[in-house]
């Protein structure tokens, strides 16, 4: 199916050109999406908006799934049972399981087709996000990126400047230790270790200029030496920048509380720690320290992806995609969460994101990450998942001192290359 | 010499009292039967000799030593429950073994597993008079069995193994025949007296059945409401009751009871008839006639038969206002319901007003006329 | 002649009827109890990942490959633990409060109150509860700290630590069956019969150790065997708290069997996997079933 077959049915093209003459058979689409304490309001506004300007569609809002794991494993019930939403948002890197079972619609034909879609503002390495393989899975709705939260008044206090922030995790650590010397019962940094996907160890990762596997994803190469400066920077963190071994949730809690100097987040959480903070104390968002010269940064985040195989949902749902992802949706987006969108256009005008982005700096560090940008890795095989786990273990055994960095490394690549498909 | 004395007993469950001043001498070696309905009393009495209940107040003593404060296992009585309440994971051999195991080894000795170990020369002796009371009683072969692979008959005498197999101060047996089919009661009753009496022990034995109490004691304790009535050997309670009571329980069918009175004279008169005994008393009294102590005749009472029940061995003649006839079955023959006779009374008793037995003598001047 | 020509006739009819009554019992046990269980097997035999298009049958792969799975034996390993540590617990407890409460006697109305009481965790969601016990369990501001603290015993973050974990985790599956042991145990000693402790007591043994010895204990065999193989199948069953309170860590060091089934299944999408190892699941818990009906068959029945 492309455009050209789509142009071809004789109700498809009124019904997107003429919208006032199809009013009376208006064509419904179904929308899923995850996190609703994130996305709850935006999905429902964005909806609304879409309909007000494309009366003949009508779209209905499926109850959203808790997190990324539960839209994946709701949709793959539905691929079996034949039940699946016309448009899915999903995780960055839940996208190649997908791609596996050949759920999502290839995006690519409608692209070349859309004449318009140049005022989409696409960048093209917001775009490669949604790229499994050569087809164009989706398209980023809500992209992030790793960075680094400090609480201003401990950074002062420590002697830190926040004109000035550190760019090396040894200049993190020894900022974190000094705040942990400030006070009793307060500690200096958390690093969430433990974000989906293993997102932060990507991070540490790329950031080392490593990757996951070898080119060819036969091989194991996250053990190699940008691997093992990412890991020893991890341990660095807890015996020099004294990290403590606890849960996320307690740790974000306690920053929040004004208990923790620094907290290593996604981009995604800005918004709710503004929320969560209150004013209490200033926070101003760091970049994540780049250590090497061809350092990269996973982004996190979800795509907008069709789902459906009907010629005239297609035609709604490559609407609804448009306007999601586009200048108007992402405008409503920046300014419900702290993701960046994959338009550029909203940031440049003005009466969009301009003026937002200038007043909430914290805001920009995401989008200064834009170069160094690279997708969420997903393993490949049916282990990939299982994957995922068990370099999870591996990390908490480092954050635990219960193993050596080295050692520790040198069993998660063993451990994942075990994991890996034999071919 | 008295084997066990209970003096002045008083028991009451809540506001209910069950005993009443009970005292009961029992005779060393004594076969003694408590003898009562049910919800007479006579069980707590037994678990209060046994010490199972302990009593509101009163005395009890075992061959002259009061025993009131001490646990069961110090007042040495062995007990035959009504349920025979056997271990029922324990063989038999256990079962019966378990009195002299407590009584015999020491708690290290009956340690589980461990003390095995050292109880050899104990466990060895045990065993020899577990044999010993088993043999006499059939039990042998089934010494290895669970109580459940036996018959109620079988379970019956393993209780009473388990009783004898020590030689306690005395038996104290709470209905051990009731759970048993009528002729199994017949033979364990015998069985029960020969052992008992070969022992030699005290035996304070209860029961509802006045045929098990009248065969089996020595001496019978009549308990009602918490009372004894009467405590007599079985001849004596069922040819002088003491009571009108007592003799109203005793004998099948029941002693008949007469309106009679005693005239100015001393003489007895059922209605009209005057009776060959003269009493001390006067006026309205009861007359108690077992049903065999009176016979027709010539003259006498006047009666009218309603029912005529022929049991082999006896006949039994209903008459009307609910008196009973006892016969050979000779002498009932030819007699049809509807019949008018004249009774004449060889054998009676007396009862006041207050229906406690009154002296009764035999009239010097005229035989008997009935 | 005739006779034996018709004779079997009725008794046809009568096995007729026989199959046709427990016809709708047998089609419902293979609908809802032996129908999944074979298709489970079945699916432990093919390479189904979660969501796929195609099947195909791969024999014992799946089994062969739990042989060598590091993490699947950490999960028998771990559920043997918790259930060689939380039954023993549960069924001493429930004893101890069953005689407790029994002991009691019924004055005051106080033995309905405890029996509720004990008996409340098993009726609630342990869900719920888990979030409770996720409280008590707080390194800083948690009961259990706070206590251990008051009479001087370490305390530690009981949950976090990989040492602790699973026996934190046993603790709370003990306060949860506890109550239902405790009942069994209630309804086992109230089917006793008193004058077996009487007879006992003429028999010479009057003191507690002697009565529990003699009488209680082995009176109340069957209902032992029925609490130990109940808590240990709910042992077994182990779930709701380490998804709630864990997720299996740290360091795989509260892992059991039906939490990695689950996560196999569905997290990882290994559905064949998953099915592989309930079998193994479903196996064990057979066997407790299997034991628990022999030995009531053999040994604790009295008549």
């Amino acid at each position: 199916m492309n455009r050209r077959s789509l142009l071809a049915t004789p109700f498809a093209l009124p019904a997107l050109a003429m919208p006032a003459l199809a009013q009376s058979a208006p064509t419904e689409i179904s929308i899923q999406y995850s996190i609703p304490e994130l996305f709850r309001g935006l999905m429902e506004d964005v909806a609304a908006a879409f309909m007000r300007a494309n009366p003949n569609i009508r779209v209905t809002i499926r109850a959203p799934e808790p997190d990324y794991e539960a839209i994946l494993q709701r949709n793959l019930r539905d691929a079996v049972t034949r039940q699946l939403p016309d448009i899915a948002f999903h995780g960055l890197n839940r996208q190649r399981t997908l791609v596996e079972r050949e759920i999502p619609v290839d995006l690519r034909p409608f692209m070349a087709a859309d004449a318009r879609i140049a005022e989409q503002g696409y960048s093209e390495s917001l775009l490669s996000l949604g790229q499994v393989g050569e087809a164009q899975t989706g398209i980023g709705f809500a992209l992030s990126t790793p960075i680094l939260y400090y609480n201003v008044e401990q950074l002062r206090r420590a002697g830190g400047n926040p004109d000035s922030l550190p760019t090396s995790w040894e200049q993190v650590a020894q900022l974190a230790r000094a705040i942990h010397g400030t006070a009793e019962n307060l500690n200096g940094m958390f690093f969430d270790w433990t974000i989906t996907g293993n997102w932060a160890w990507q991070a540490l990762v790329f950031s080392h200029g490593g990757t996951m596997l070898s080119a060819d994803e036969r091989q194991v190469a996250m053990g190699q030496e940008p691997g093992q400066r990412a890991i020893r920077a991890l341990r660095m963190l807890v015996d020099e920048g004294r990290m403590p071994d606890m849960r996320p949730a307690a740790a974000i809690a306690d920053f929040f509380a004004g208990r923790l100097g620094i907290s290593m987040q996604s981009t995604a959480q800005l918004g709710r720690y503004n929320r969560e903070i209150g004013g209490r104390f200033p926070l101003v968002c760091g970049r994540f320290p780049l250590s090497a010269p061809n350092a990269r940064l996973p982004a996190g985040g979800n795509v907008a992806m069709m789902l459906t195989r009907d010629a005239a949902k297609q035609a709604a749902a490559w609407e609804f995609i448009k306007f999601a992802t586009g200048p108007v949706g992402a405008t409503m987006m920046v300014n419900a969460t702290g993701y960046m969108p994959a338009s550029t256009i909203p940031a440049q005008r003005e009466e969009m994101l301009g003026r937002f982005y200038r007043e909430n700096p914290n805001h920009l560090v995401t989008f200064r990450q834009q170069d160094v940008i690279t997708g969420w890795y997903a393993f490949p095989g049916q282990n990939a998942l299982r994957i995922t786990d068990t370099i999870n273990d591996h990390l908490q055994s480092v954050v635990a001192r219960r193993a050596e960095p080295q050692a520790a490394l040198t069993r998660m690549a063993a451990d994942v290359q075990a994991l890996l498909p034999r071919r | 010499m008295p084997g066990v004395s209970l003096r002045g007993i008083q028991k009451s469950f809540g506001a209910t009292p069950v005993l009443r001043d009970v005292t009961l001498e029992v005779l060393s070696g004594e076969f003694l039967a408590i003898l009562g309905a049910s919800g007479c009393g006579k069980s707590t009495l037994l678990r209060i000799l046994a010490g199972l209940e302990t009593a509101d107040a009163g005395e009890v003593l075992i061959d002259e030593r009061r025993v009131d404060a001490l646990p069961p296992k110090a007042r040495d009585l062995a007990m035959v429950f009504q349920s025979y309440a056997l271990y029922p994971y324990m063989t038999v051999g256990q079962n019966i073994a378990l009195p002299l195991e407590m009584r015999r080894m020491s708690p290290m000795q009956r340690l589980p597993l461990l003390g095995r170990l050292w109880s050899g020369g104990a466990r060895k002796a045990i065993t020899a008079d577990v044999a010993a009371v088993a043999g006499p009683l059939g039990l042998t072969p089934l010494l290895d069995r669970k109580p459940a692979q036996l018959s109620g008959g079988q379970r019956q005498r393993v209780a009473l193994a388990r009783a004898m197999v020590r030689s306690p101060a005395a038996f104290l047996m709470d209905e051990p025949l009731s759970n048993l089919d009528a002729r199994l009661r017949a033979e364990a009753r015998a069985e029960i007296v020969a052992l008992t009496r070969r022992l030699g022990v005290t035996t304070l034995y209860v029961t509802h059945d006045q045929g098990e109490a009248m065969a089996m004691a020595d001496r019978v304790a009549v308990m009602q409401a918490g009372r004894v009535l009467q405590l007599a050997p079985p001849q004596e309670l069922y040819d002088e009751p003491a009571s009108l009571e007592v003799a109203r329980f005793i004998g099948s069918p029941p002693m008949n009871a007469l309106p009679a009175h005693v005239d100015e004279d001393g003489a007895v008169m059922v209605g009209e008839v005057r009776l060959p005994w003269i009493s001390p008393a006067r006026g309205a009294v009861t007359l108690g006639v077992r049903p065999e102590g009176w016979a027709p005749a010539g003259q006498g009472i006047p009666a009218m038969v309603t029912l005529i029940e022929h049991l082999g061995a006896e006949t039994l003649c209903h008459l009307e206002g609910g008196a009973v006839l006892r016969l050979a079955p000779d002498m009932a023959r030819g007699m049809v319901p509807g019949q008018a006779l004249r009774l004449a009374v060889q054998k009676a008793v007396l009862f006041g007003p207050d229906e406690q037995r009154l002296p009764l003598q035999a009239a010097q001047r005229e035989p008997a006329l009935g | 002649m005739a006779d034996t020509r018709r004779q079997p006739s009725p008794r046809r009819a009568e096995a007729l009827a026989g199959t046709l009554l427990a016809l709708p019992a047998f089609i419902l046990m293979w609908l809802m109890l032996l129908g999944p269980a074979v298709a489970v097997g079945l699916l432990s035999l093919t390479d189904w990942n979660f969501g796929e298009p195609r099947i195909h049958f791969a024999g014992l792969d799946n089994y062969h490959e739990m042989w060598g799975d590091r993490v699947f034996w950490i999960s028998l390993r771990n559920t043997v633990v918790y259930v060689g540590v939380s039954v023993p617990a549960t069924v001493l407890l429930g004893l101890i409060a069953a005689i407790a409460i029994e002991s009691v006697g019924p004055k005051g109305g106080l033995r309905g109150f405890y029996r509720a009481a004990y008996f409340l965790p098993v009726a609630s969601t342990l869900l719920a509860m888990a979030l409770v016990w996720e409280f008590m369990f707080h390194p800083s501001v948690g009961f259990v700290n706070q206590a251990f603290r008051a009479v001087g015993l370490p305390t530690a973050d009981w949950l976090q630590n990989p040492d602790t974990a699973l026996m934190a985790l046993a603790a709370i599956g003990v306060w949860q069956n506890l109550g239902l042991a405790m009942v069994l145990f209630m309804a086992g000693l109230k089917s006793i019969p008193t004058d077996l402790y009487e007879a006992l007591a003429m028999d010479g043994a009057d003191g507690a150790w002697e009565r529990f010895r003699r009488v209680t204990w082995p009176m109340l065999g069957p209902a032992l065997v029925f609490v130990v193989a109940i808590t240990a199948i709910r042992s077994f069953q182990v779930f709701d708290t380490v998804q709630v309170l864990t997720e299996g860590g740290p360091l795989k060091s509260t892992e059991v069997l039906l939490f990695t089934m689950v996560q196999q299944g569905f997290t990882f999408l290994r559905s064949a996997y998953g099915a592989a190892i309930t079998m193994v699941f479903l196996l064990l818990t057979l066997s407790i079933t299997l034991a628990q009906t022999m030995i009531l068959d053999r040994r604790a029945h009295y008549g």
